[in-house]
């Protein structure tokens, strides 16, 4: 238990407090982090993970129901004899259905970007978690579900759970009508039972593998049998005359399980608290959690009745969340990379399709996993394809272009040269994302202390980073602070008239090195 | 010498491989792109399509006669006057019109039953385990048997004089194939998006910040080959990992991007990721893009419900991007250097479910194309009779199909890539 000593209170500064915050949330300004951090360190933990869950949200009206079933279009499709009408009521539907799941995704990244301590509506921890949840038990709107209601509905239960006993969760789970579609499990029958989703619920969602046989499978395949969905209303039923009521043997213990027993004894199989600490630790506190660390908090979590509160609350006032390991190691993932830089520079969520399309291609399209294992994270965030796209998406946030002109560059730009200039003149009709570096020093209410050069450096890095920088880094961006445009040496100031555009070049550098990939 | 922008060394690159090696800040990739334009332009190449998510095998590669398949398959059962028939017991499902054609020619080749022992029914660890070529009775290996093939090029000798082998893959995720320790892996989705754009309003400040970005992007020193395995628990490393992606990164862009603007391919592809990212394999290896090995995907082959109609999509896409991939080639006069290897992570269950949909199985057909192979089927049909788990057994390991690429086709030894030795089968007509 020495592992999770707490820090000292002495040593929680802005910095712990800004690594807190990326971690437990989206990351913030720094001005939330200084605040924060004058709380000291347990009032800080806790007001992140005491918050009140938020039970009953609204839907958003994009993930209404659609006013005619799919049903109900397709017999009506049937009255219709002219099949260029048919089509046109096709392309209409699916238009409408593009519409609800892009909506649906600008909703939830809304949420989350305007998570903050000061919004009690919206805290920061239950959107991180809900994000957490939705990658650990993937599912993905395609093929399957191709609908908004019953992705928002799991959605929000994600949300309602985030915090709860594990127990709990997958209690609410094998009654999900998404997941249940999503790996099969509606249409399975005692006849001929569908394994998918049983296999799935051991192998990814409590156990991992090598801790049951295929019998184990097969069996608790059996158990689920009957666990199925109405996919008009997207309502949990339980459908008696395809569940097998037989007698199973799983996991060494014997009766007529339904699956509700299969869960219960998932719960008491110790190999579930390992892998369960071992999946969180990766999110929230290193990607290559040991041995030790691991069974601290397994045995935090299994003896604590998998309370997850608890467990959270332990970690991050632990010594070792603010250890070398654990601090400056972890690749942010997309949504966070994406919506931290929004919040340090204090701007709201671009209601744009042109920040879905990065996303997507830097590897995190919402509620579009790759697979049913979700975004597996760390390193995997990173390649030669998806750094390029982080780095000038970078350039997307500073420069801001429309949606349109975005996709021709990112399909045309070939020639570097004419690229150069197509882009410098896409930024002046910038549509999307309007940030101007003088407002920002002018909310932090910083302007008048930008004296020099070094110290413009210095308050970019601070704001965006959020840690001490290499002496490379700042040195690096101190150069490019004090060349002008013709490449003779003239330090910046915030008198300049291309101050914005000077401001916007630093800050593209600092989003454009490895240090601002990690938290 | 310092260089003052990635163009101006790259243009200074063009002029031989010494140069580019005495700076400190270019990459391993540069140097061996430089070398390989003299030694690696005969070598031969590898073009891997991953079809993912468990390919139904046995309705692929039907065995019409067998009464117990017809018993297994009520409803997705092909006769065989449906599929086109290779022999007397065995036909292709009707969409692979083109590979019947390759057949023909002797230029494809079916190895039958491939899988291997205590078959993973897990998507994950069954990919996992082709990738790196590790099974379960293995030590748990998280390279990969291509990143393997890699590093053993590297091994002992001088990085700077090393031929390009360096591995390509098209798609948003680097396979775990390619993963090893000299981090040579590029993975490209997009071609026209591969590069770094400055913001610089006017050409000179464009200019600085690219400076700028290349020493923020720069890997440490005396790092070529061996540094850099990924994100540790250790920032520096992690920091020098994400450096070296990075200059990999934009300097491949810059070279693929030359070759692509030439527009060599000749070929009909149909519409689809899998045949827009043949094309550009096509066109790469046209322009000696120094690469030994592809790797692309095609997706969507877990069809645990209703699967005639997506199988026979699925299928149709595979048949018409490979088959103008290979038109493609032949037009060219570039066949000869090509072969293809087709998997997928495992097969389906022998009966069909009551989704009129197929679980996971195990054993399966591997699919290779190319002039150089002994062309027609390896191998026995399944035997239905003999069912492990309701699933066909295994005949072939996987590892044997690599080894006899590794060895008869590229030339490298197979033993210290795979761990062990494994029997090769004759695959190519010189073998």
């Amino acid at each position: 238990m020495a592992l999770l000593t707490p820090l000292l209170a002495r040593n929680f500064t802005p910095y712990s407090a800004a690594h807190l915050l990326w971690r437990a949330g989206f990351g913030g300004t720094w001005e939330e982090a200084v605040a924060l951090a004058d709380l000291g360190l347990d009032s800080a933990v806790d007001r992140l993970v005491f918050y009140e869950p938020s039970k009953d949200l609204p839907a958003p009206e994009c993930a209404a129901r659609p006013e005619e079933s799919g049903k109900a279009f397709e017999e009506r499709l049937r009255e219709i004899p002219d099949e260029e009408v048919r089509q046109i009521e096709r392309r209409i539907r699916n238009q409408k259905e593009r519409e609800q799941i892009r909506d649906l995704k600008l909703w939830w990244l809304d949420r989350m970007v305007s998570s903050s301590l000061s919004n009690p509506a919206i805290p920061p921890l239950e959107e991180k978690l809900t994000l957490f949840w939705h990658s650990h038990f993937a599912t993905g709107y395609e093929d399957k579900i191709n609908a908004t209601f019953p992705l928002w509905q799991q959605n929000q239960m994600f949300r309602s759970f985030a915090i709860s006993p594990l127990p709990d969760q997958l209690h609410a789970l094998i009654r999900d009508p998404a997941m249940l579609v999503w790996l099969d499990n509606a249409s399975s029958h005692r006849n001929n039972p569908n394994e998918n989703f049983a296999r799935e619920l051991m192998e990814l969602f409590s156990m991992g593998v090598g801790h049951y046989s295929e019998k184990d499978v097969k069996e608790s395949a059996r158990a689920f049998t009957g666990y199925s969905a109405d996919r008009e209303e997207w309502t949990f039923q339980f459908r008696e005359a395809a569940h097998d009521p037989g007698e199973k043997t799983f996991l060494g213990q014997t009766g007529p399980f339904r699956g509700e027993d299969i869960v219960t004894i998932i719960c008491q199989h110790p190999a579930t608290a390992s892998f369960m600490a071992r999946k969180l630790l990766q999110f929230f506190v290193c990607t290559n959690p040991d041995q030790e660390i691991t069974d601290a908090v397994a045995e935090r979590y299994r003896t604590s009745g998998y309370n997850l509160r608890d467990v959270l609350r332990t970690l991050f006032r632990s010594e070792y969340f603010y250890s070398v390991p654990a601090t400056n190691t972890v690749v942010k993932s997309p949504v966070c990379l994406a919506l931290g830089a929004l919040k340090a520079m204090r701007s709201p969520m671009p209601r744009d399709e042109v920040f879905l399309e990065a996303l997507r291609v830097m590897g995190q399209d919402l509620f579009f996993p790759p697979d049913v294992n979700g975004w597996p994270g760390g390193g995997s965030w990173i390649n030669s394809n998806t750094l390029l796209i982080r780095y000038n998406f970078a350039n997307f946030l500073m420069h801001g272009v429309s949606a349109d002109e975005f996709k021709t560059l990112e399909r045309k730009a070939v020639d570097r040269t004419q690229s150069r200039r197509d882009f410098i003149e896409s930024e002046r009709k910038l549509a999307t994302v309007d940030w101007n570096p003088d407002d920002h020093l002018k909310a932090s209410g910083e302007i008048r202390r930008m004296q020099t050069s070094k110290d413009i450096v210095d308050y970019f890095i601070r704001e965006f980073l959020q840690r001490e920088p290499s002496r490379d880094l700042r040195a690096a961006l101190l150069q490019l602070a004090e060349t002008d445009g013709a490449g003779g040496r003239r330090p910046m100031s915030v008198q300049d008239s291309n101050f914005n555009e000077r401001a916007r070049g630093l800050v593209h550098l600092i989003m454009s090195s490895p240090d601002y990939q990690l938290s | 010498m310092f260089l003052h922008t990635r163009r101006e060394f790259l243009s200074t690159g063009i002029k031989g491989a010494g140069l580019l090696a005495a700076s400190a800040f270019v990459p391993a990739f540069v140097t061996r792109t430089a070398a390989a334009t003299g030694a690696g332009r005969d070598q031969k190449i590898l073009v891997v399509v991953q079809l993912s998510g468990g390919n139904d095998g046995l309705n692929t590669v039907i065995p019409f006669t067998d009464d117990l398949y017809a018993k297994a398959r009520p409803t997705l059962g092909l006769t065989g006057n449906e599929t086109l028939k290779l022999t007397d017991h065995l036909g292709l499902h009707p969409a692979l019109t083109d590979f019947r054609k390759e057949y023909d020619a002797g230029r494809m080749a079916i190895v039958q039953n491939v899988g291997y022992p205590n078959p993973n029914r897990s998507h994950f660890r069954s990919m996992e385990i082709w990738h790196t070529g590790g099974d379960d009775n293995d030590p748990r290996r998280v390279e990969g048997w291509l990143g393997r093939f890699f590093d053993a090029k590297c091994q002992g000798a001088d990085p700077r004089k090393l031929p390009g082998d360096i591995g390509m893959s098209f798609g948003k995720v680097m396979p775990q194939a390619f993963r090893n320790q000299s981090n040579v892996g590029i993975a490209i989705n997009d071609p026209a998006t591969f590069q770094w754009n400055p913001s610089g309003e006017t050409s000179t400040l464009a200019s600085v910040q690219e400076q700028i970005f290349q020493k923020l992007n720069q890997p440490g020193s005396g790092t070529s080959m061996q540094a850099a395995g990924g994100i540790s628990d250790s920032e520096p490393e992690t920091i020098d990992f994400l450096r070296h992606t990075a200059m990999n990164a934009v300097i491949a862009g810059d070279s693929i991007r030359g070759i692509l603007k030439k527009e060599r391919t000749r070929g009909k592809y149909p519409d689809g990721v899998l045949a827009e990212q043949l094309r550009m394999v096509a066109s790469l290896i046209g322009g000696d893009f120094p690469s030994r090995v592809y790797y692309v995907a095609q997706g969507g082959y877990d069809t645990h419900a209703d699967q005639s109609g997506s199988h026979a999509r699925l299928l149709g896409d595979f048949n018409s991007s490979v088959g103008a991939f290979l038109d493609d080639l032949r037009n060219q006069q570039i066949a000869d250097k090509v072969t293809v290897l087709a998997f997928s992570e495992f097969g389906r269950r022998v009966a069909e479910n009551g989704s009129r949909g197929t679980d996971h199985g195990a054993a399966a057909p591997v699919f290779l194309f190319g002039e150089s192979l002994a062309g027609g089927i390896h191998g026995n049909a399944p035997d239905l009779s003999d069912l492990v788990d309701g699933d066909v057994k295994h005949h072939f390991d996987f590892r044997q199909v690599y080894a006899s690429l590794l060895d008869d086709w590229l030339h490298a030894d197979s033993e210290p890539i795979l761990g062990r030795r494994f029997d090769r089968l004759k695959l190519l007509a010189t073998s």
